[in-house]
């Protein structure tokens, strides 16, 4: 029987979250700037579905991640599942979601006739990994050390305030606002800064196992 | 079913400074109802979820046979822990009477779906209802389902009966012997009310301040537990070389009572009187000091 609440469906939440988050954001920009022409049409949803739908799926992660960890961690640990099983599972989700979105934004770009270049690749899976593996050790703190749950209110208030904002500039502003998450930033060490990501999320997920296995099941 | 112990090897568990359970050395044999009565705070839901590998020990383990139980799903399937549902918790919150039932027929892999359905009508649970509406008693029942449709050959039940009326309540220690008949399952039952489950408890274990005081067949225990009263002088020579405890002196009488050992009896004669003592008042005997005995 297909395990409810499990990896698959949390994929499936991350990406089609992503996607129909978007596709409300492209919508209301739309909406918005009704004298738009074709041509400016067109570069508004490259930007969208390229650029913003990765800060979209940061932000969707986020909310399924710490939501999944506050709640159905628990009750599977609670119906026999192992911790070594549910870390094995989040990895893959982690995993699969990243490569996903990554592809839906891949996709935008080569449909729309943009180029993608590596920085660009390992920006958009850099970030993605980040925010994950970053919302996953708040999570297992929390699971470990009841006091720190602020630890993950703070970070889950802090992404939606953020995320909000972000978007709300950039539909009030028509678009004005700078594009976050280009890869850019990698500038002309996209292998050493990859490196160097790949490095902070090992860092972060073995953190995250060693609260992980002994975290505690409470109400 | 496989007919293995669940062995508890020197359980401690500390929570910052303070010891919850201390060396703990428990046997659970296959086939038995154990009642697990213990003041509030005396490690009895913590000595549960360390059982079913719910929580981590601090020091100690726990074995089915002779497997571990922590992190060992096969162990795992044997074994299932039905704690008290809180419904202001995070982890029910949003979620219905009918979506906590799907997820524990997802992962509890000897889940009885008939039975489910069955008790769920027997206890009018409303399925659409959030678990964050229902009511303490309509949340026990909720746990009563899960834990008997859990068919796990260890089934832990954490206040199983806490906020239930009265005809609830005897219907739940008859399914409870229903299920146990049918099966031979193993279950612990954790309770305060411990005169109503004394009857259908075979074993009981009294836990105290995070150790385990007795743990003994129900019957023998009744048996072995006498009080004894009469003038003070009496009772002493009564008792002299007897396990005592909860010693009450009234002026010039005493009362006290008793454990035989198994060969030990004492004879009632007109200077004392000897009672029976109920599961309750032993247990009160056990665990408080002597001037708040009884």
């Amino acid at each position: 029987m297909k395990k409810k609440y499990g990896g698959v469906q949390l994929i499936l939440d991350n990406v089609g979250g992503t996607f129909f988050l978007t596709l409300c954001i492209v919508m209301l920009r739309l909406v918005r700037n009704q004298g738009m022409s074709s041509e400016e049409a067109r570069t508004m949803m490259i930007s969208n579905f390229g650029g913003i739908l990765v800060l979209v799926g940061c932000f969707v992660c986020m909310i399924v991640e710490l939501t999944w960890f506050s709640q159905y961690a628990y009750l599977q640990l609670m119906l026999g599942r192992t911790r070594k099983q549910l870390f094995i599972m989040i990895q893959c989700v982690k995993f699969c979601s990243a490569f996903l979105i990554a592809l839906l934004s891949f996709g935008a770009w080569m449909i729309l006739g943009q180029d993608f270049y590596r920085s660009r690749v390992l920006g958009t899976l850099g970030i993605l990994f980040l925010v994950q593996g970053l919302c996953e050790l708040a999570a297992a703190l929390s699971m470990r050390f009841q006091r720190m749950v602020i630890v993950m209110i703070l970070l889950l208030a802090g992404g939606i305030g953020f995320f909000t904002s972000y978007c709300t500039m950039m539909i009030l502003k028509k678009g004005e606002v700078p594009a976050l998450l280009s890869g850019e930033f990698f500038g002309e060490y996209p292998i050493l800064l990859g490196g160097l990501i790949l490095l902070v999320y090992v860092i972060l997920a073995a953190i995250s196992w060693i609260l992980l296995r002994k975290a505690e099941v409470k109400q | 079913m496989n007919n293995k112990k669940l062995i508890c090897r020197g359980i401690t568990k500390k929570y910052g400074k303070k010891e919850v359970l201390q060396k703990v050395d428990l046997e659970l044999e296959p086939g038995k109802i154990y009642g697990l009565i213990g003041r509030n705070g005396a490690g009895k839901t913590t000595l549960l979820s360390i059982m079913s590998a719910q929580n981590p020990t601090t020091r100690g383990e726990v074995l089915l046979g002779d497997v571990p139980v922590w992190e060992n799903q096969e162990a795992l399937k044997h074994i299932y822990f039905s704690r008290e549902i809180n419904p202001n918790s995070t982890v029910y919150s949003g979620l219905k009477v009918k979506e906590h039932l799907k997820i524990a027929a997802a992962y509890l892999p000897n889940w009885d779906q008939e039975l489910a359905d069955r008790l769920v009508t027997l206890f009018h649970l409303d399925k659409k209802k959030r678990i964050s509406k229902l009511s303490k008693g309509m949340a026990s029942m909720l746990t009563i389902v899960t834990a008997l449709a859990s068919k796990a050959e260890f089934t832990f039940l954490d206040e199983p009966v806490a906020g239930l009326d009265v005809v609830a309540r005897e219907q739940f220690y008859r399914l409870l012997v229903e299920e146990f008949t049918e099966s031979g399952r193993t279950f612990v039952v954790s309770t305060h009310i411990i005169e109503e489950a004394s009857d259908v408890l075979e074993e009981v274990i009294f836990l105290h301040e995070g150790e385990v005081l007795l743990k003994e067949n129900t019957q023998e225990l009744l048996e072995h537990c006498v009080y004894v009263s009469g003038k003070t002088e009496a009772v002493e020579e009564a008792v002299k070389g007897k396990e005592i405890h909860a010693r009450q002196i009234l002026g010039r009488s005493q009362g006290v009572m008793v454990r035989l050992k198994e060969e030990e009896q004492i004879l009632p004669d007109g200077q004392i009187t000897l009672q029976h003592m109920t599961l309750q008042k032993i247990f009160v005997s056990l665990c408080s000091g002597e001037d708040e005995a009884i």
